[in-house]
């Protein structure tokens, strides 16, 4: 068995699969996205293609994707998305990708490309993904933040809360990236990202 | 909040606090409305750094497929794969060749020669026939005795040798197998002409 995944790689992940992988650790959660990627790579590859010609657009359409997923993992990781067979993952990946795609349209002012797309592939029925889109908005929100509190303040965010490292350790990592000099320097740092962050999330 | 106590609400978070210490912090958390706001800063500014890490690693995954999506699949030769289906037909064919049959000799007129007698060569064919049956341990007494027999040519002689082979082979009974194929290997005008296949099949067979 062991054989014949490395030789022809694991197929057909179930969607329980899926969501297990990416609420385990990361390399499952890289393996599952990988899968989620596989299990839909026609329509993913027909919409690379299909929307690659609007090349005046900002975003494009691998962008557009990056969101969906990036919205579907959210979702899973929240725990509000449940596997069932009468929504499966790949729905609600290809309804938010064409929902993201056409509201992205629409901002552009691009109304007519955005009729065409639509009449074209609302041929099937979607799953509500009024939900997804929720979380997906609450989430952007917060990163978004999270990045504008800048490099130094998420990097020393990432090593003091995911990683659990004190200021000592934190300082001879960011010292050895010519980042901080010392650790009394990335204890102001903290102290002053932490009020600037906090700030912005209120 | 000072800096010590903010620590202390990230080693609870980060699972870091003895039994007695969490207890203990669970128990102030509960009182102090001041520990329980930053509590609750850090705990989602935890979330949130937590979520962007891992955004960030499957962002990298997402590149590596948009890529692939994007190469047509026609173009990409995985060699990584393609060498470990070759292995895998190599080794499949190291099985199938060592459990395979060996063929049996088809006698004719031209082969018996001139100067076989009726009488040696039944005894060859005889070995042909107990082999075929799988009485292999008569077999071999046949064969040896169409070997040492002067009164078969030499084509005959041999190919009692290669058979007789074929038979400690299928006995399993490797070391006299391996020694008598020696000596066919070692010996100056055998003639006999053994097929590569079969040969192949019967060094597979002697090498498990």
């Amino acid at each position: 068995m062991l054989l014949m995944i490395t030789l022809f790689g694991r197929k057909n992940w179930t969607d329980e699969q899926i969501v297990k992988g990416i609420l385990g650790d990361s390399r499952s959660r890289n393996e599952a996205v990988s899968a989620l990627y596989e299990q839909n790579r026609g329509f993913l590859s027909k919409f690379l293609n299909s929307k690659g010609g609007y090349h005046d657009t900002v975003l494009r359409p691998e962008d557009i994707i990056w969101e969906s997923v990036a919205a579907v993992l959210n979702n899973i990781l929240d725990g509000k998305y449940q596997p069932s067979s009468s929504t499966p993952l790949s729905g609600y990946l290809t309804a938010i990708c064409r929902n993201l795609w056409h509201k992205y349209l629409e901002q552009e002012g691009n109304r007519q490309e955005r009729q065409f797309v639509y009449i074209d592939e609302n041929q099937y029925a979607e799953p509500d993904i009024t939900q997804i889109l929720s979380t997906k908005q609450k989430w952007d929100t917060y990163l978004e933040i999270f990045e504008k509190a800048g490099k130094n303040c998420k990097q020393i965010f990432t090593l003091w809360l995911v990683d659990g490292m004190d200021n000592k350790q934190i300082a001879e990592v960011m010292m050895e990236e010519g980042k901080l000099k010392n650790e009394q320097v990335v204890r102001n740092a903290k102290s002053d990202c932490l009020k600037k962050i906090t700030e912005m999330l209120k | 909040m000072n800096e010590t106590k903010l620590n202390i609400i990230a080693d609870f978070l980060n699972g870091k606090l003895s039994a007695t210490e969490k207890s203990e912090f669970l128990s102030q958390l509960e009182s102090d409305t001041e520990l329980k706001s930053e509590f609750e800063k850090l705990q989602q500014l935890k979330a949130i750094a937590e979520r962007n890490r891992i955004l960030e690693e499957v962002r990298q995954v997402h590149g590596q497929k948009i890529t692939e999506l994007k190469t047509p699949k026609g173009n990409i030769i995985f060699w990584p794969k393609i060498s470990g289906v070759a292995a895998a037909a190599c080794f499949a064919g190291v099985i199938y060749l060592g459990n395979a049959d060996f063929d049996s000799m088809q006698l004719s007129s031209i082969e018996r020669g001139k100067n076989s007698t009726l009488t040696a060569l039944g005894d060859f064919e005889k070995g042909l026939d107990l082999l075929k049956k799988h009485d292999i341990k008569a077999a071999i007494t046949f064969f040896q005795k169409a070997k040492n027999n002067t009164e078969l040519t030499d084509y005959y002689r041999d190919a009692a040798r290669w058979y007789e082979v074929v038979s400690y082979a299928e006995m399993d009974m490797d070391k006299e197998a391996k020694t008598q194929l020696n000596l066919i290997e070692n010996s100056t005008g055998f003639k006999y002409k053994i097929g590569w296949i079969e040969e192949l099949k019967m060094k597979i067979r002697l090498m498990f």
